[in-house]
């Protein structure tokens, strides 16, 4: 396979989930990424060429940064189809076989991890009136991002099957724990910060803004999304508990 | 500022806003799409202040919906399209109302919850198209039959300009109601200045510490969390000696 063709089908898995879709998730994507590789690998075999497409429109579903690997692996496999060396149906069973760790591990590692505790960090620097903040986020979330998705396309290029079999002898689970502790530390050191802000602001309304109000105010609304932001909950605790607070204390200090 | 400076305005932020919205799921995912870097990106190209004002609310967005993540069909509200409507609407509202401080809670926390309300419209819109993707990914099934590359190549984008089109809409349409409503809200809080300073001022302090909330709730395990809680109660301790 020619350099350009595969630079080609990497770019094109940068648009992997363009057509999700809530039958075969991410099935187009795929198909659309492989197109140009299996219009070489079956040029002049018009027949094999639409099977071979019609392949990689089964389901798939799975992370879109680390399916890169798949898709690489997907091209390993569809030369040997095309040469003959390889049964059709392999390429569908890899995928098939590969898609959940891969998704499990990437939604771990990606999505509860790494992007939280960038974005709880950077956060903290943007409060600190660091205006550049955010493109320190950018720029160390990709380059964990685009190496991976890069390296992992190249790898499961060349050794196919082996790559993916690799990805489950990978040591991301243990990156996202570590990830877990230094969000906690984040967390922690940035709730002070948002806390002592309220303190240094304009904003009196003499009554006892302390870190206790603010660490059982968090723990609240920890209690009642878990792990899921709820607009409802964000609404009523916006609106009802300024009320309640409001009734509380017009008791207790009247100043309204 | 006139009506043709306005549409120009609201022209740019829906436009951008839309590319920006396409790196949620749909292309790319670089992050662009982040509140913390969506509404500063917007704050930079349209603010009169160059988006410093925008920082607090793109911070607070961000903790919101830190939790927010999409899995597999698992859609939820959509926060870059929460964060450009809330921002939008300030940056509309600066431009109407030069003389205000729209890093004030009384113009960002209105806005970032009618901000909230277009997220939930975002979604909607999401939901939608993968349901209008089926017909898409029939259409790539018709195109593979009939080994036709370039009709299958086509596919992705024409679900792309979907996404941007009804996003752009969305986007410059709430961003301009976002600051109708600012500009009409202003004058309330001269009828009651206590009530509206007080619900604001609480909604200060209690905002960013949902934010936080959220922000514990991605500690999946029970070590991180109790590390978590100690070292708040004693960077706390410490920060009130310092006081």
């Amino acid at each position: 396979m020619s350099r350009w063709c595969l630079t080609r089908v990497f770019l094109r898995s940068l648009l992997f989930q363009a057509v999700f879709n809530y039958e075969r998730m991410q099935n187009v994507g795929f198909a659309y990424c492989l197109s140009p590789a299996l219009e070489r690998l079956y040029a002049g075999r018009d027949e094999a060429l639409a099977l071979a497409l019609k392949r990689h429109l089964l389901i798939f579903n799975s992370h879109p940064y680390l399916s890169a690997r798949v898709i690489g692996a997907a091209l390993n496999l569809e030369e040997e189809i095309a040469a003959g060396r390889q049964p059709p149906e392999s390429v569908h069973a890899m995928k098939q076989a590969a898609m959940t760790g891969i998704a499990a591990v990437g939604d771990s590692f990606f999505w509860s991890s790494l992007r939280p505790f960038l974005a709880i960090s950077v956060v903290g620097l943007m409060l600190m009136k660091i205006i550049w903040a955010p493109l320190l986020f950018l720029a160390l979330y990709n380059v964990v991002h685009l190496s991976l998705r890069l390296s992992g396309f190249i790898a499961g290029y060349r050794y196919g099957i082996e790559a993916v079999i690799d990805m489950t002898k990978t040591s991301m689970p243990l990156y996202s724990k570590a990830l877990q502790y230094l969000s906690a530390i984040a967390i922690a050191y940035f709730s002070v910060i948002f806390n002592h802000k309220a303190h240094l602001s304009d904003r009196d309304l003499e009554f006892p803004t302390d870190f206790f109000l603010y660490f059982t105010l968090a723990g609240i609304t920890f209690m009642a999304i878990r792990r899921r932001t709820s607009i409802i909950i964000v609404y009523a605790v916006a609106f009802i508990s300024p009320f309640v607070l409001i009734y509380i204390l017009n008791r207790m200090f009247p100043l309204i | 500022m006139n009506a043709t400076e306005l549409a120009w305005d609201a022209m740019g932020i829906a436009l951008a806003g839309g590319v920006i919205s396409l790196d949620r799921r749909s292309a790319l995912q670089l992050m662009i799409s982040q509140p913390l870097v969506a509404v500063p990106l917007l704050g930079l190209l349209f603010s009169p202040d160059g988006g410093q004002s925008l920082l607090w609310l793109a911070a607070i967005i961000q903790l919101l919906f830190l939790g927010s993540v999409l899995f597999g069909t698992t859609v939820p509200s959509n926060e870059t399209i929460a964060g450009l409507a809330a921002a939008g609407g300030v940056i509309f509202f600066q431009r109407l109302e030069p003389s205000a401080q729209a890093s004030a809670p009384e113009v960002w926390v209105p806005a970032l919850l009618m901000g909230l309300a277009v997220g939930e419209a975002g979604r909607a819109i999401e939901i939608r198209l993968d349901r209008q993707n089926v017909k898409l990914s029939q259409r790539a099934e018709e195109a593979a039959a009939r080994h036709d590359t370039r009709a299958l190549s086509l596919i992705p984008w024409s679900a792309l300009l979907w996404l941007f089109s009804l996003n752009t809409l969305l986007l410059g349409l709430s961003a301009l109601l976002i600051a109708l409503i600012l500009v009409l809200i202003t004058p309330l809080y001269a009828e009651s200045p206590s009530l509206s300073y007080t619900v604001n001022t609480l909604a200060y302090y209690i905002l960013p510490a949902l934010g936080c909330g959220v922000a514990l709730t991605m500690l999946r395990e029970r070590k991180p969390f109790a590390l978590a809680a100690l070292l708040f109660i004693g960077l706390g301790f410490w920060e009130g000696l310092q006081r």
